[in-house]
Formats: C-alpha cells, structure tokens, sequence
C-alpha cells in the first residue's frame, strides 16, 4: 500500500490527475491477453498493481525510478499493454501506462529512421510512412501493437521479416531510462535528431538491452527508438468500400501482389521458401496453417463447420505459403512475379487463383480427396495445370475481396487477430523458435503430436494438430513458425489442457533441441532454457543485479521475480 | 454482494484480450493517428478504466466480489458516453457483448444507489414534466404552433412526425423540426403530430441506467404510438430514432410500427422529385454521423435457435446468430441528400458510418463531465476542419447543440454546426 505522503509525491512528479490508486482502475489493469496463465487459481487476475501512473516525459520517468530506488515499489512500464508480459509481476508494482507518450518524433527520409515514443502503434507509424514511400516492420499481433515495444522490450517477430527481418535487427538507436534513473541514448536516431552515440568497444549496450527476445520491461523504460525503415514503393494511401467487418480494397494497389502457393510436401514448401528468399521476391510471407484458410473463407462458425468438415482443407492446404511481392518500380515487380512463378513451377507447387471456390464445390471434391492420400500430388502432376488454373476467371470484386484479406494480414497488419479468434474464445502459443525456416515445420509438426490427446478428450479445439503460423527471414535465412492452439477461456479444463500441453512442449523442445520458443523469457523459463543454451540466465541475472542493485525494476518477465516481491508472489507460472 | 445480471455476463467479458481495438477506428480504415482513437472518455483520460475493456475487468471485479459498489467506480461507469462504438468495434473481431456489459454495469450501479445526485434529478424531471430538462416554459405541442398539424390520435395520419424533447424545447433545434413539417406538406405527406401529448422518447432514462424507468416510458410511448393508428413514425431527432428503432424492442417493447428518421423519409420524397432542391448552395461541408442514427440504430434481432459444439470447444450457433457490425444505422440517406445539392462540396471525415466519432454529448447529463465531452466534440470539429469543411452538417439535435457549444469554445477556428433539414430547406427554396 503506498502511503499518503508516497503518493503526493508521485503526483508531484506526473501531476494529481495521472496518478491512480483506487481499486477499480487498479483491477481494470489486473487483467491481460491469457492472463488465467499466471493464476494460481486459474482466475484471469494477476497480482493487482499498488498503482498505475502516466507518465509524458523521459524526466518524470527518471524521477518515479529514484522514487522506486529508494522505496520499497518497482515499476512496470508497458506502451500498448496488450500482452501478459506487461502485466504486474507483484502488488508492490507501480505500472507505467505509457499511452500519454504517442509521438512520431522525426522521420528521416533519407536515412531511413523513424524515431517513435511508446504509444506510437505500428499502423500510426506505417500510415505516415506510406506518405513518403517507407516502411515498417510489424509484428504479426497487428498494427496496435507499440512500434517502440516490439523494437526495444518483446520479441518483434513478424510476417514482413522475409524482407525486413526481426524488430531487434532494426533497433537503431535508443533513449533508456535506465533503472538507476539515469537517462541514457544509445546508436543514432537519425539526421538531425537529438543523439548520436557509438556502441562499444566492448560488449555492444545495445545488445545488452535489447538481446534475442528482450527485457520485457524489466531493466528501465524506454522512452525513444530509431527504428530502421524500409522502402514502400505503392500507393500512399488506399480506399476501401463495404462495411465492418468486410472492408473491401477499390482497387489493386502498384508494384503490389499476393500469391497464395500450394505445396504437397514439407520439403516443397522448405525449398520454395528458400529459392524465394535468395531470388528476394518475397517482401512478406506468410505460412498458413489449413484451419486458418478455412477460417478465412468463411463469414461464421457453422460454415466454418461445413467446410472443415469435408476434410478436404487437411489435404490441400497442408502447406500453403502466401506471398506478398512487391516491386520499387513496375518492371522490378514483373520480374519478381516471373521468378516466384519460375521457384514454384520449379518446386512442384501450385498458385492458387484469386478465386471465391463456392462452399458447394467441397462437397463435390470430398470424395476425390477421400480416395487419396496427398491428392495434390497428383494435381500437381497434371501437365499445365498451373496455366489451367491461371485461365479460372472470377469477377473483379471477388478478386479484390480475397486480395483485401491477403493484403490486410500481410502488409497492413489489420485483421490478424480477428481471423485467429473465432473459432474458440482463446489462442495459445507454445514452441516456435527463431531458427532455420525447416526448423519452424519440425515445431509445427511437434507439437501437432503434443496437441492430438488433447485434441482427442475434446479439451482443446481440433484445427487439425497443426496450426503452426510464421514464415521465412532474412529473405530464407531464418524462419519462424509459431505452434498454436485453440482453447476455450471460460472452459477450466480447457485452460488446464492447455497449460499441460504448453509445459510439455517446452520440455519437448529441450529434448528435441528444437531452439528457444517464445515462451523462453522470465525466471522459470530462463532456468529452464539458460543451461541448454549458454547459461544466458546467469547473464542477465548479472546484468540486472549489475544495473537495478535497488529492484526499481519488477523483472518477472525479464530475470525472474524481483527481491521485492512478496514470497508468494515469487513461485513459477506457465506462460502462453 | 452479489450482482446475478453481471454474473451471467462474466463469460462473456473473459473473452476480451485486452487488444484496445474498442479505442481506435478499425484497422483496415485507420487513416491517421491525429483521427485514429474513438472511445470519447479513453481519448480524454486515458487510463484503461476508461475503456470498454477497462469497464469490462471492473464489472468482473464487482460481480467477483474483488472491488465494492463505490463512488471511485461510478465515477468511471457513469462518464462512459454510451456511443456504442465498443461495441461495433468488439464485434469486428469476435461476437461480443461490450455495450450489454457496459449497461448493465451502470445499471446495477443505479440500482446500488449511486447515479451521481444530477442524474436523479433528471429523471425526476423526466417523471415531472416529459422532459429531462424539467422545462415547463412551453407545452410539448407549441414547437408547431401555426403549422396545421394533424392532432393524433383525434385525426388520422399516415405519418407521425415524432420531434423529440430536445427538439421540442431547444430554440433553433423546434426552428429546424418547423422545417421539416413544412418539407413533408410541400411534398404532400400526410403528417400528423402528438401534440402535447408527445413524451420524451426515453434515451435520457437509457443512458443514465435507469432500466425500469426508461421501459416505463417507452411502454406507455408504444401504446400511444400504436393508439395514434399510422403507418410510420418518423423521427427528427437521430437520437429518438436509435431509441425507437433499436432500444425499444432490446428492452422488449415493440409497436410493430415502422420507424424512419427524417432524412430516410426526405431522400424518398428527393428521388420522387416531391421535394425538389432546386436552388444550388455553394457550401463545403461534411456530415457528423450521430451515434443512436448511426450504429446504435441498428436492430438487435431476437435469434431463436440453438448453440451446439463441435470440434471439441467450437461453438457454433444454428441458425448463425446475427452479429451488430453497426452497418445497419441510417448512413446513406444523409449523404445522398447532401451530395444531390447542386454547388454543395461534400467531403467525408476520417471517422465515419459505423465508426463515426461520438459527440460526446450522450451518455446523459454530459455537462457532468464538460471537458471530456466537449473535447469530443471540438476533436471532432477539428475533423471537419481538416477535411476542408466549412460547415459539420449533423441530423441528432443533441450532436448540434453539442458542437454549438464546443464551437463557440474554439475561439479562433469555430465552424458553423447545420442541422440536415436546414440545409434542405434552403435547397428546397420553398419557404
Ligand atoms: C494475439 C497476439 C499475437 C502476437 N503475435 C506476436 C508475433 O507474432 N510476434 C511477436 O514478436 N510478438 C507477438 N506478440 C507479442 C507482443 O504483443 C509483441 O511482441 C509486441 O511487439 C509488443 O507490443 P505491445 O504493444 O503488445 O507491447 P506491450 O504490451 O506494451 O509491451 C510488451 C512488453 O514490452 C515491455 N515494454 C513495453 N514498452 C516498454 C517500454 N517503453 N520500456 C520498457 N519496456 C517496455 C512491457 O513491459 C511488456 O513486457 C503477440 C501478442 C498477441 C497478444
Ligand atoms: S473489449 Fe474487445 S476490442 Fe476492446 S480490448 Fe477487449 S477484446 Fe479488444
Ligand atoms: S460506449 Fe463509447 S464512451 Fe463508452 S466505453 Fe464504449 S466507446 Fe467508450
């Protein structure tokens, strides 16, 4: 509890209105994305924070960080504060709710930064830089999500990494309100901006603050980034006709298309990813899992009923690859289309047309698709198939239709989370490692195995095993591809299916060598990872001890529970 | 303490994942960040209790025994303006109960005994006069004083022209109803009007959480509706229409009466050349869709049929229950009249149609909460600014009066705020 004289001088440093202690704005932020995964009782409640603060500037963040060094608090800061990581790790937590710091701070054209504050989502930035032909790379949660947060603090994962790579990669520069309170500016925002620091000699700082997943809001606020930018060579802006939740494209944009591509094997699939990488004709891809395009076609649970359940999705659409190509001019754009045609051709694909297949015509193909194995082997086989298929025509605004869907979740990050929600109330991840793109479908194929008792008590949703989401990096030189489930969130046995198969498939992944999932952050889990993989969990519990000796800083998510912590709040969880 | 109407929606608030997509315009239209954010009361105080996601957890809380029926907690749940845009933005992603959430909380808060004092003097008002302003200087009937109105039920209508209490009652919003009436006898309508008798149609008593109240009202509303034997009811209000068409039969009361707003009815007579607006008007100008004409006007209907399970946890319903995208409200007709008036430039905001940008001025008593609800509004004229307009057209006497008010708090870049029906008036020429 903080006292009377604890909390005047909070408010002295943000102003009276920006300090909140009362329960129910408390409680309103004791809840996040899957947060039943952090509760004893299986409750969606995390430990209720001892206040929430919003902070404006760099400066007040450095005074509540000497107040949480002297006291007997620790902050949390978070940008958008949508995923559980942000959550308080403990009642002595004071949360920073950064959502009063949303500024686009510079674009450097030239050089290619942007230079953002927290609540900065990546569809403001992406919007401003469409304007002046630049880019972004966003995170496949979508455009919500903090610019700043997937680039400084989380993960940063995301489905135009074929192109753009991984968010830490693209960290250029960075102002850190250190967990001393000191403010400190790392690597270079840009011309003409504020800052201009070398890194090293020596361990890189940048590294050391960043590294592979990042401090998850455990080691200091970040309160700027420079943010690498790439080139966006399409219109500025786009029009949109119909309504919620159908938004329609007016029409194609330049330079732009979506390719959805059929492989009948996983070796196929691996192939063509990589061809597609070094020919650098894929700006965003993206590996759709069968369930998911089932989803995609249809507008609600019943049809999506109907359609799965003609078992024909499992056989064709077991490994689909859907690609977005985009050229800086219009002749650059023909040849990358040419050469993806030529790597599929040359892998035994098939791209799908643009087309609007009528529920009905299932129906009709779920005998043909009963009678084989891999059926699209043999269609495949059938000489010109692909110029067969190219000759299907469909009306304009069917075809715009399903270029709206591609376009929107593969460069607009505008409608992820809606497609993966629908079929049960929760999604659930579990392995998934920043590893070679062959790696990401031994995981899917992992924990498809993981997931089937599950699947068979009922207990989970059965999408088939395999939902495993991602895609290529580095242009093919790393892959990423998430193992997801469906679960329900007001079913207990559900949640508590879920937790067991989470669990299991982190153990998995140790015994397998299948890299270090997404999972692999916080105490728990970095003792559980760290002596598989460099005791990189005494490393940072060095740098935390080096850097925040006072706990100013909660670290659940980063080293573990902080000294501060009350003794219960200082026992292991599972996170998904 | 236990709240059973908040303990059956418990599941459904489990199922929000915190994504703020309630607070800003959906992805696939956002435009830009200066006009991206939505929810009036998040935009202004910014913490997360203010937020159909922040009120959701706070409703757990209550309902779970976590947190108490308190002042601290009313003060959130009674600022929540009631746009509804939660609700439309929710469902975009899954089928959600946001705007049930959000009501039912403030309702059981009302219950409690905590409506703040001005709230309880509003519907005493209400049960005093038929208005919520408690306003006694005029009889209901005078806004048509002169105009030779059918008197229902004692004549016969086709058409009941429904004005509305703020209508009624406000100076230059009884000037634009006049119009309207004028509008529909050039065009031949044959329109009558309640009179002293009309009432207010309930939405103060519906946004303040009065539940029992406002279904008493709207009760004895639909008996005098179905008692006054017309066709149609036509409102001049975009908020009476949210109300009549959509709240009405939410709360189980139907007249089985069709319901139109004044700009449905006039873009018929337009495209039957009854009205014809031959006098050009060289205006820039861009429509604020109201919230109760717009999304919140779209029927909730009543689904009969059976939730089963597949695939281990899908739920699917037989037949696919319909879900509220908002898509439904009265968007269309507004604009088409705007864009049939030669010289007029139309150009449209950021925030539009389904994701139209609140007033700030619903929700009940908002002078309660001045600067966030006015901040609302002068965003939103900000908005219009921006596009180029030099006149926000609107078609809710509550949103006119509202950024009447905001504007004339801009100082320096005030715009000037018409109701629809003037606009068509002076097309029109008739006087
Ligand atoms: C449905 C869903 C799907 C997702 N998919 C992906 C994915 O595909 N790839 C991926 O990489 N991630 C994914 N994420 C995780 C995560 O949301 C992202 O990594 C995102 O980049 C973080 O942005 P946010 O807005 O969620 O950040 P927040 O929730 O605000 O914060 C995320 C973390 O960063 C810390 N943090 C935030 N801001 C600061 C700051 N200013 N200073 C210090 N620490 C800070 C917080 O404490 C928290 O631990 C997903 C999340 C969800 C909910
Ligand atoms: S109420 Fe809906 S839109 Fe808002 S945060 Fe929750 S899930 Fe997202
Ligand atoms: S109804 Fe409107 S004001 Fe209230 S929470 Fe929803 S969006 Fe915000």
């Amino acid at each position: 509890m903080l006292t009377v004289d604890e909390l005047k001088e909070l408010k002295d440093i943000v102003g009276q209105e920006w300090v909140k202690d009362d329960l129910p704005t408390r409680d309103a932020y004791s809840i996040y994305y899957n947060s039943s995964s952090l509760n004893k009782e299986d409750k969606l409640w995390t430990a209720r924070p001892a206040a929430v603060i919003m902070p404006k500037t760099p400066k007040e963040i450095s005074e509540l960080t000497k107040f949480c060094n002297r006291k007997d608090f620790m902050l949390k800061p978070f940008s958008t504060g949508w995923i559980t990581s942000s959550a308080p790790g403990s009642r002595k937590t004071i949360l920073l709710d950064l959502k009063r710091m949303d500024k686009i701070i510079d674009i450097d054209i030239k050089n290619q930064i942007a230079v953002v504050e927290p609540y900065v989502r990546a569809i403001d930035l992406q919007s401003e830089l469409w304007k002046h032909g630049l880019n972004v790379h966003a995170v496949s949660c979508g455009g919500n999500h903090s610019i700043l947060a997937s680039t400084a603090a989380a993960w940063g994962y995301g489905i135009t990494g074929a192109s753009m790579g991984y968010q830490a990669r693209n960290m250029l520069g960075v102002e850190w309100v250190m967990p001393s309170g000191e403010i400190l500016t790392l690597g270079s925002p840009g011309d003409g901006a504020e800052w201009f620091s070398t890194d090293g000699p020596g361990p890189g700082v940048r590294g050391l603050i960043r590294g592979f997943q990042g401090t998850f809001g455990g080691l200091g606020t970040f309160t700027k980034v420079g943010v690498k930018l790439y080139r966006w060579d399409s219109d500025p802006e786009y029009e949109v006709h119909g309504g919620s939740p159908k938004y329609v494209l007016n029409r194609e944009l330049p330079n732009l298309g979506v390719f959805i591509l059929m492989f009948p094997s996983k070796k196929q699939i691996t192939d063509a990813g990589y061809k597609l990488g070094e020919a650098e004709c894929n700006y965003s891809d993206f590996r759709m899992p069968a369930f998911f395009i089932a989803l995609g076609f249809t507008d609600n649970n019943l049809e999506l009923k109907q359609l799965w359940s003609t078992g024909v999705f499992p056989k064709l659409a077991r490994y689909v690859l859907t690609v977005c190509v985009h050229g800086h001019s219009k002749k650059e754009y023909q040849w990358k289309v040419k050469a993806l045609k030529q790597i599929v051709k040359e892998s035994g694909g098939l791209i799908l047309p643009m087309q609007q297949i009528p529920l009905a015509a299932f129906d009709i193909v779920k005998p043909f698709f009963k009678m084989f194995k891999n059926p699209l082997k043999l269609i495949t086989r059938i000489p010109f198939i692909q110029e067969i298929t190219d000759m299907m025509k469909t009306s304009e605004e069917m075809r715009l239709k399903l270029l709206t869907t591609a376009f929107f979740i593969l460069v607009r990050h505008a409608n992820n989370s809606q497609g993966g929600f629908r079929a049960s109330s929760g999604m659930f991840t579990s392995v998934g490692a920043f590893d070679t793109w062959d790696m990401g479908f031994e995981q899917a194929d992992y924990i498809a195995g993981v997931k089937r008792p599950a699947i068979e008590k009922g207990l989970i949703l059965d999408d088939g095993g395999d939902l495993g989401s991602g895609g290529t990096f580095d242009f093919g030189h790393l892959g990423y591809i998430e193992g997801i489930g469906e679960y329900s969130t007001n079913d207990p046995e559900s949640r508590k299916a879920t937790k067991a198969i989470v669990e299991e498939s982190l153990h998995g992944t140790i015994e397998r060598s299948l890299g270090l999932p997404i999972a692999a952050f916080g105490g728990p889990m970095n003792q559980l990872f760290g002596p598989h993989c460099y005791n990189y969990h005494e490393m940072i519990m060095k740098i935390k001890a080096k850097l925040d000796p006072n706990s100013s800083y909660d670290s659940w998510t980063y080293s573990g529970a902080s000294e501060k912590a009350f003794p219960d709040e200082k026992e292991g969880y599972t996170f998904f | 303490m236990s709240y059973p109407e908040l303990k059956s929606l418990e599941s459904d608030i489990a199922t929000c994942f915190r994504c703020s997509l309630c607070k800003m315009v959906p992805l696939p239209v956002f435009k830009k960040q200066e006009f991206s954010n939505i929810c009036p009361i998040n935009s202004h105080y910014m913490f997360h209790s203010y937020s159909a996601s922040g009120l959701g957890y706070m409703a757990l809380a209550l309902s779970e025994g976590r947190i108490q029926a308190d002042k601290a907690l009313a003060d959130i749940v009674f600022s929540c303006r009631t746009c509804g845009y939660c609700d439309m933005a929710c469902n975009f992603i899954m089928e959600s109960k946001r705007n049930e959430i959000n009501m039912t909380l403030r309702e059981t808060l009302v219950r409690e005994g905590l409506a703040p004092e001005e709230y309880k003097r509003t519907m005493q008002n209400l049960k005093d006069t038929g208005n919520p302003a408690g306003l006694t200087h005029t009889k209901g009937g005078d806004w048509a004083a002169g105009l030779n109105l059918k008197k229902l039920p004692e004549q016969k209508a086709d058409i009941l022209l429904y004005a509305g209490c703020l209508t009624r009652y406000d100076k230059n919003a009884l000037l634009s109803a006049r119009k309207m009436a004028k509008l529909l006898l050039h065009a031949g309508v044959n329109v009558g009007i309640l009179g002293d008798d009309e009432n207010c149609c309930g939405l103060p008593a519906h946004w303040m959480g009065f539940k029992d109240n406002f279904t008493a009202l709207a009760e004895k509303n639909a008996s005098s509706f179905k008692g006054a034997h017309v066709k149609t009811i036509v409102t001049v209000c975009g908020a009476c229409l949210g109300t009549l068409k959509a709240k009405y039969p939410k709360y189980g009361i139907n007249t089985g009466i069709e319901v139109l707003h004044g700009t449905e009815l006039l873009e018929r007579l337009i495209e039957k050349k009854k009205i014809k607006l031959t006098r050009p008007l060289n205006l820039k100008v861009t429509y604020h869709d109201p919230c109760y004409l717009g999304r919140q006007s779209e029927p909730q209907e009543e689904w009969k049929g059976e939730e089963r399970t597949v695939f281990g946890q899908m739920k699917y319903t037989v037949p696919p229950r319909k879900i509220n995208y908002g898509t439904g409200g009265v968007f269309d007709p507004p604009r088409a009249i705007l864009k049939s008036i030669k010289g007029l430039s139309f150009r449209e905001m950021y925030r539009i149609r389904e994701y139209s940008h609140c007033c700030g001025g619903g929700g009940g008593r908002a002078e309660m909460y001045e600067k966030m609800s006015l901040e609302a509004a002068k965003d939103r004229i900000k908005e219009a600014r921006e596009v180029g307009a030099d006149y926000l057209v609107t078609s809710c006497s509550h949103c006119k009066a509202q950024f009447e008010k905001a504007s004339s708090d801009m100082g320096n870049d005030p715009i000037s705020v018409l109701d629809i029906i003037d606009i068509v008036f002076q097309a029109a020429d008739i006087d």
